[in-house]
């Protein structure tokens, strides 16, 4: 996403802020590893797929290490699940997936669950912490996560959020 | 120095994290990506006596799930004719009785282009451990052919000879530079009810040939030559490939006269047998999509009786994405 972009969706965020409460981030990008991909096709399969998301601004694929930067259009409703359901339409398994977000003084503790574009974001084993300005979450779902890696998050990924009927991303710092 | 040249540049292979599955002969575990259509034109030519045989196929591949690919392909060829060759089945008079016998038939014999049917294939992977770079899977596969072909040889091809189905596993697993992948199935395959001219000039006389039922057990190794590095999309790849390709079936059972008249086997082109084939190929892929590759087949143990050797296989290969930008 370039600078003007980026500068213009801080600015409507630190104007809503000042009369809503209820905003204290935005998004920013997504870091994205793919495990699977063997051929220069194949992460071109991935890209594509990505692409088709009707949020997605671009996708820049390393095709070496294959990982993605992917950013968003200016307003757009980001689905971290679809992203991670592009990657499998495609035939592959994420890695990592890591979102930058921008915060505005933000106090989180361990199990709290913050409210964000109609999906609940519920930290898992940080330390209490002030957030405040970039700042990466990595999601630890089982879709974000090679089985192996999500079977060791697994008994920390409790339902913190009560009846919601949003969806529960579980992230961590 | 140029030894040391050789060295390196085999060292930055070995060491390169990619490999390539997009066998030539083979279909590996994976699938085509959800929503895609891919699109493969082939050709598969050999020499018998003194004339080329060659088949066309034009495949469509889509991915309906992630998991899940079908395909349709269709086939023309001039390997067979409308009826069985003459001298299929051959008969001498012994006193009152007939003795019929299955006859070394001509070959070479020029026969039209003409469709052959369609085959359908559908696979699923049911296996996923992905890893950076590596992957191992497995995938379930179903094969449904509609061929109405006068194929005059025991061993059962789905594709493009005998109607019929098949089920089987594929196994596929890279790591680093390589990549290895092995398929293993069975084939039922059905008959065909057709004419055999007679040898004595009797006109023609209803045949039923009932293929064998067949294993097959084939083997493929890929390699990605180039490019060392990826950096873009643009770069073209260049893979190899050594693909062995295995099969065992029964022997044919041969009919005349709506199965009134059984006819004994006794050429080895109706009989049991098994092979290996390897066909070595190379294949280039540019804008990491278009898709040309090229093989070579030759008998390794024994041979199939249904074609002959070398086998030229040449293919195009593309898929379609459909994004709007």
């Amino acid at each position: 996403m370039n600078k003007s972009v980026l500068t213009y969706r801080f600015l409507i965020v630190l104007f809503l802020g000042l009369i809503n409460s209820n905003l204290y981030a935005f998004f920013d990008s997504v870091e994205i590893g793919i495990n699977g991909l063997t051929c220069s096709q194949c992460t071109r399969s991935v890209e594509l797929s990505i692409r088709k998301l009707s949020f997605v601004d671009n996708v820049e694929m390393n095709l070496e290490h294959s990982e993605g930067k992917i950013t968003f259009k200016p307003n757009a409703k980001v689905s971290i699940e679809e992203i991670a359901d592009a990657v499998m339409k495609a035939g592959f398994s994420v890695r990592y997936l890591r979102a930058l977000f921008v915060f505005q003084n933000k106090n989180v503790n361990n199990n709290d669950c913050l409210l964000f574009e109609e999906q609940n974001y519920q930290f898992v084993k940080i330390e209490p912490k002030k957030l405040d300005g970039k700042t990466t979450l990595k999601f630890v779902g089982k879709k974000y996560l090679p089985t192996k890696e999500y079977k060791e998050w697994k008994p920390l990924l409790n339902n913190k959020c009560g009846n919601t009927k949003e969806p529960i991303l579980y992230v961590t710092l | 120095m140029k030894g040391l040249k050789v060295l390196i540049f085999t060292c930055t292979l070995i060491n390169s994290s990619f490999a390539q599955e997009l066998f030539i002969q083979n279909d590996p575990a994976s699938n085509v990506p959800q929503g895609v259509l891919g699109l493969r034109e082939y050709n598969e030519s050999y020499k018998e006596i003194n004339l080329y045989r060659n088949l066309f196929g034009l495949r469509l591949m889509y991915g309906l799930l992630p998991k899940l690919t079908i395909t349709g392909t269709v086939t023309v060829s001039n390997h067979h004719g409308k009826n069985f060759p003459e001298n299929l089945v051959s008969h001498v008079h012994n006193g009152n009785k007939t003795v019929y016998s299955t006859g070394n038939f001509q070959r070479g014999v020029v026969y039209p282009y003409q469709l052959g049917g369609v085959y359908l294939y559908a696979k699923y992977r049911f296996l996923t451990k992905d890893n950076q770079n590596q992957h191992l899977r497995m995938a379930t596969y179903g094969e449904f052919s509609f061929i109405k072909v006068a194929h005059d040889e025991a061993e059962p091809n789905l594709v493009d000879d005998t109607k019929g189905f098949g089920v089987g596993l594929i196994t596929t697993y890279l790591k680093k530079h390589f990549a290895i992948s092995v398929t293993t199935g069975v084939i039922v395959p059905g008959s065909y009810n057709g004419f055999s001219p007679d040898a004595l000039g009797g006109g023609l006389i209803p045949t039923e040939v009932e293929y064998g039922k067949a294993i097959k057990y084939n083997l493929s190794f890929g390699y990605l030559l180039l490019p060392l590095r990826y950096e873009n999309y643009k770069q073209t790849n260049l893979n190899l490939y050594v693909e062995f390709m295995g099969k065992a079936y029964q022997q044919a059972k041969v009919f005349q006269y709506g199965g009134i008249t059984s006819v004994p086997i006794q050429t080895p082109l109706l009989k049991a047998n098994n092979y290996v084939e390897v066909h070595p190929g190379i294949q280039a892929i540019f804008n990491s999509n278009l898709r040309i590759d090229f093989s070579i087949g030759v008998p390794l143990i024994n041979k199939s009786y249904a074609r002959f050797y070398p086998i030229y296989t040449l293919g195009i290969q593309r898929y379609f994405y459909f994004n709007k930008s």
